[in-house]
């Protein structure tokens, strides 16, 4: 009788990594645009130039009319070039931050109502599901009335209608591994409760936590960019693409291409973190796990 | 069933006075509490600021305080506003239909296109149809919606002058008059569409990738095996059971249409209780945002457990919890 | 036996058209129904088993999956040529099918009183209220205690034993002449399960329904079946009357699976097993499809097509077997 034969075949790098392309399927270009993003936040000094100085000689050109500003400029003459990349920029510098805190603060409330159970856990989540669904933007709005626009407004604001769903996301999983044997076994042996979370849960919740906060990358940056063009936003003047629209909200007709640009660029980069969280939440699915 | 009920309402009760709770909070932890309900100019002299601050009953507890301002706003009054210097509730039900139109006739675009769009791509999967249908939740679900508003009103309004771009119209209140009719569709036709935008998108995807669940299911197969009709195949058995995670999301729906309906209103400049409270935010008019937010809240909540109970009516497992 | 004969099928081939090529679900098998007769068709999982059922059925899930060769006669006509339409018609009335989970094979969230008049509404002209009657009929037929209260009951308010009646009252409610039965017992407690059987027993024996009944576990068989096939990666590889399939099996395979039942007489330490693994199905052997794991391959000649050969009147193995 013939036995079956597996052999691991050997392949080299290279063929790895073509194999792991071809099996998988990487959404090219959501991935460019999200390196375009990353690029041009980290870089933009070095790639355009002002994007602050008004230039009453150069008002109102066109886009695609004058080398010098192929997206033209606004009303005041700043070049939008300029703008549109450094509003990359302020993307990040919005939606590193917040999302970073939300977690944070999502984690804690989670891990905390999880393990504590009881009234304690009641009490949270009451807290955390009022807010999850609350719209967002009135719960922005509540926060920027006291804590000012601008800036650090923003992040407050952000933050706040954001951390809940992590909080929820990390409770489930606390609570569906801490009754699972080699946990409780892990609690008789006298392991602590901090090492049990971290040894056992974090696995499983890392795969979770990354496809979470890649599909709310984009709903944060929608928010961002709704509370700007509401004008209780990052500040006016600033290089943001919500503020951008506004301003070029005020002469539609005359100045229409500076709400145009921006408001594409907020479309494509929020396509491109949904179709990339939507990709790596198939790849990373255990049921489809094949050839990983 | 009504066990259910009344639970609901009474867990929605409870979400609702925390809402209070943390609104009228806001006010009095983030920094003397004076400086906010006080008009500006009055408070530089100290003297006035003391006498003023009595006036108004802002040396009190805190608890009495929040009473006193829950027991008016229960009965409706809350206050005055700074800037506008007339009584709140007088402005919230002036501009209340304006949003009440607006938001019924998103929610109704969302749901008539959102459901059957969303079923049938899921039926007639890899169709054209399910292609356009994907398209459109794609890029619903990804384009700002104030930016999407300003490009119909660039287009639709500016270039073509097919629709009105600003306003109600000459309409007043509830109900227009009979002749005022065409003229009120023809207003909210612009911002309502802008308004569905998204929801209409997270509605699409949802009942698709619920039903394709569905159809994949025993139940569906045994239908079939017993021999009923496609039709009714499709629309009683798995249309029914496609409800269920719609519904769930119906309360991230009504979000959706409570936080585009801010943004659309000042796009449009449609009279409306959200343009209202941006008003109240900028102008750091605190009653008025206060206010402003509470009423929403509690419409929220309100809806959010109407709609669990409509839950609980199409699913009859969540009854026993 | 001679009864009058319900189904035939003649050379059956299913294949699925997949990215990673062609699944050959059904390669190639020949049974016969008649009327009064349990068939019992035995396997593992992938055998292909439930993958008859469906090409019976003419639900074979598409665009995948296809019938690619073959005929299935039902009343002197040949279902796989049928539409999806007149296929419909046949479903249910003329075969129909229990499946293995009675609680996702019903609706969740419409009462068992609608899932069974939505069916009796097919076979029977009558108002609402008497559907209802026919449908609390239905559910004594079967035994469940207190129909009539059962009646507006929902699928989660009742036990798994109950659900599965459940199902087979509607599978039956417009008087099938095939009931193929797929794997009915398996999510059942044992006690219940043979009282389920004992309730299918009733029903053919006042009915005189066909029943292909699909199961891997051999005692079942030796309860419910009269004629037994047993199946490996698409192919029926042995066929006979049961007694005879118990006492005097052929293909290694069948003996294998009937020496792995425990007795409890025996003192074994250890259970016998069958080395190896079915063939990937998108990947057959050529000839023999047992021919990796035979014992005996030495002895025969494995590269012979599959093709069932009549050892003795009745009792059918895989010509390979045969040959010398």
């Amino acid at each position: 009788m013939t036995s079956m034969n597996f052999e691991p075949i050997q392949l080299t790098r290279g063929q790895a990594v073509r194999k792991w392309i071809k099996d998988h399927n990487p959404p090219w270009i959501a991935l460019t645009i999200l390196f375009l993003l990353l690029f041009c936040g980290l870089f933009a000094n070095f790639i355009v130039g002002d994007p602050m100085t008004n230039d009453l000689k150069a008002r109102q050109i066109p886009p695609f009319t004058d080398i010098k500003h192929i997206f033209g400029t606004d009303i005041l003459g700043k070049d939008m070039t300029a703008r549109l990349v450094f509003g990359c920029r302020s993307v990040l510098m919005v939606t590193a931050p917040s999302i970073i805190v939300a977690l944070l603060i999502g984690t804690a409330v989670g891990l905390l109502a999880g393990y504590a159970r009881g009234w304690v856990d009641s009490v949270l989540m009451r807290i955390t599901d009022a807010t999850l669904g609350f719209p967002s933007i009135l719960v922005a709005m509540l926060i920027v009335t006291f804590v000012g626009t601008g800036y650090t407004g923003v992040i407050i604001a952000v933050t706040a209608t954001t951390w809940a769903r992590f909080a929820r996301m990390i409770r489930g999983e606390v609570l569906s591994v801490r009754e699972r044997d080699f946990v409780v076994l892990a609690g008789i042996l006298g392991v602590s409760p901090v090492m049990i979370m971290w040894r056992h849960l974090m696995p499983n919740v890392i795969n979770t936590l990354m496809v979470m906060i890649s599909l709310m990358i984009g709903q944060v940056i929608l928010l961002e960019a709704s509370l700007s063009f509401l004008g209780i936003g990052m500040s006016p003047g600033e290089p943001a693409w919500g503020i951008m629209v506004a301003e070029g909200r005020q002469q539609l007709l005359t100045t229409w291409w500076v709400s145009l640009f921006p408001g594409i660029l907020i479309t494509l980069v929020v396509m491109a973190f949904n179709f990339f969280g939507d990709w790596l939440r198939d790849y990373l699915d255990p049921r489809l796990r094949r050839a990983r | 069933m009504w066990q259910y009920v009344l639970r609901r309402f009474g867990e929605g009760f409870i979400t609702l006075i925390a809402l209070s709770f943390v609104v009228f909070g806001s006010v009095h932890l983030t920094g003397d509490p004076a400086d906010y309900l006080m008009p500006l100019t009055e408070a530089h002299d100290q003297k006035i600021y003391e006498a003023q601050k009595k006036q108004m009953g802002l040396d009190r507890p805190f608890i009495v305080q929040y009473w006193d301002y829950i027991n008016s706003a229960v009965l409706f009054d809350f206050g005055t506003s700074f800037v506008i210097q007339k009584p709140i509730s007088e402005l919230i039900l002036t501009k209340l239909p304006a949003t009440v139109h607006l938001a019924i006739c998103g929610f109704l675009i969302s749901i008539v296109l959102g459901i059957p769009l969303g079923i049938m791509s899921a039926v007639k999967r890899d169709s054209f149809l399910d292609k356009l249908t994907k398209g459109f939740a794609v890029f619903g679900l990804a384009a700002p919606q104030f930016w999407v508003a300003i490009m119909l009103i660039l287009f639709l309004g500016g270039q073509l002058q097919w629709f009105p771009t600003y306003g109600r119209g000459d309409i007043e209140g509830w109900w227009p008059e009979w002749h005022q009719i065409p003229q009120t569709l023809w207003h909210l036709a612009l911002p309502s569409t802008v308004l569905a935008l998204s929801v209409t998108a997270a509605i699409m995807r949802l009942a698709r990738s619920a039903m394709l669940e569905i159809l994949d299911s025993d139940y569906v197969k045994f239908a079939q095996v017993k021999g009923l009709s496609n039709r009714l195949v499709i629309w009683r058995h798995a249309a029914k059971n496609a409800l269920i995670p719609v519904l769930t999301f119906g309360g991230i729906t009504l979000a959706g249409l409570l936080n585009g309906s801010v943004v659309v209103e000042v796009v449009f400049a449609w009279p409306g209780v959200g343009l209202l409270l941006l008003d109240g935010v900028t102008q750091r008019d605190f009653p008025l945002t206060e206010a402003a937010i509470l009423l929403s809240g509690f419409f929220y909540i309100t809806t959010a457990v109407l709609i669990d109970i409509a839950y609980g009516w199409v699913d009859p497992r969540v009854r026993v919890r | 036996m001679s009864e009058e004969l319900l189904l035939k099928v003649e050379n059956l081939r299913t294949h699925f058209h997949t990215k990673t090529g062609i699944v050959k679900a059904v390669d190639g098998i020949d049974f016969e129904l008649r009327k009064g007769e349990t068939l019992g068709i035995v396997g593992e999982s992938g055998s292909g088993k439930s993958m008859t059922a469906w090409s019976i059925l003419g639900m074979v899930p598409k665009p995948a999956g296809r019938i690619e060769s073959g005929r299935i006669l039902y009343h002197g006509e040949d279902l796989v040529q049928k539409s999806d339409d007149e296929m419909r018609e046949i479903r249910g009335t003329g075969i129909c099918m229990v499946m293995q989970d009675p609680l996702t094979s019903l609706n969740p969230v419409i009462n068992i009183k609608k899932q069974l008049t939505e069916t009796l509404e097919l076979e029977y002209d009558e108002d609402k209220p008497s559907l209802v009657q026919r449908a609390i009929g239905l559910l004594s037929s079967v035994n469940i205690p207190a129909p009539e209260m059962r009646v507006t009951s929902f699928p989660h308010e009742m036990s798994g034993g109950m659900r599965q009646r459940v199902v087979g009252a509607i599978s039956i409610s417009r008087s099938p002449d095939i009931l193929i039965a797929d794997e009915p017992t398996t999510s059942l407690d044992v006690t219940i399960q043979l009282q389920y059987l004992k309730l299918l027993k009733d029903i053919q024996e006042e009915t005189g329904v066909g029943i292909i009944f699909i199961t891997h576990d051999f005692g079942i068989v030796a309860k419910m079946c009269d004629r037994v096939a047993v199946m490996y990666a698409g192919n029926i590889i042995e066929q006979a009357d049961v007694v005879e399939l118990f006492d005097n099996p052929q293909h290694p395979y069948t003996q294998a699976l009937l020496k792995s039942v425990p007795d409890l007489d025996d003192d074994v330490d250890m259970l016998p097993t069958i080395e190896g693994q079915p063939p990937d199905l998108a990947n057959t052997p050529s000839g023999c499809v047992f021919r990796d794991r035979c014992p005996n391959v030495a002895d025969h000649n494995p590269d012979l097509g599959m093709g069932l050969v009549e050892v003795k009147p009745g009792h059918f193995v895989d010509q390979c077997c045969v040959m010398r």
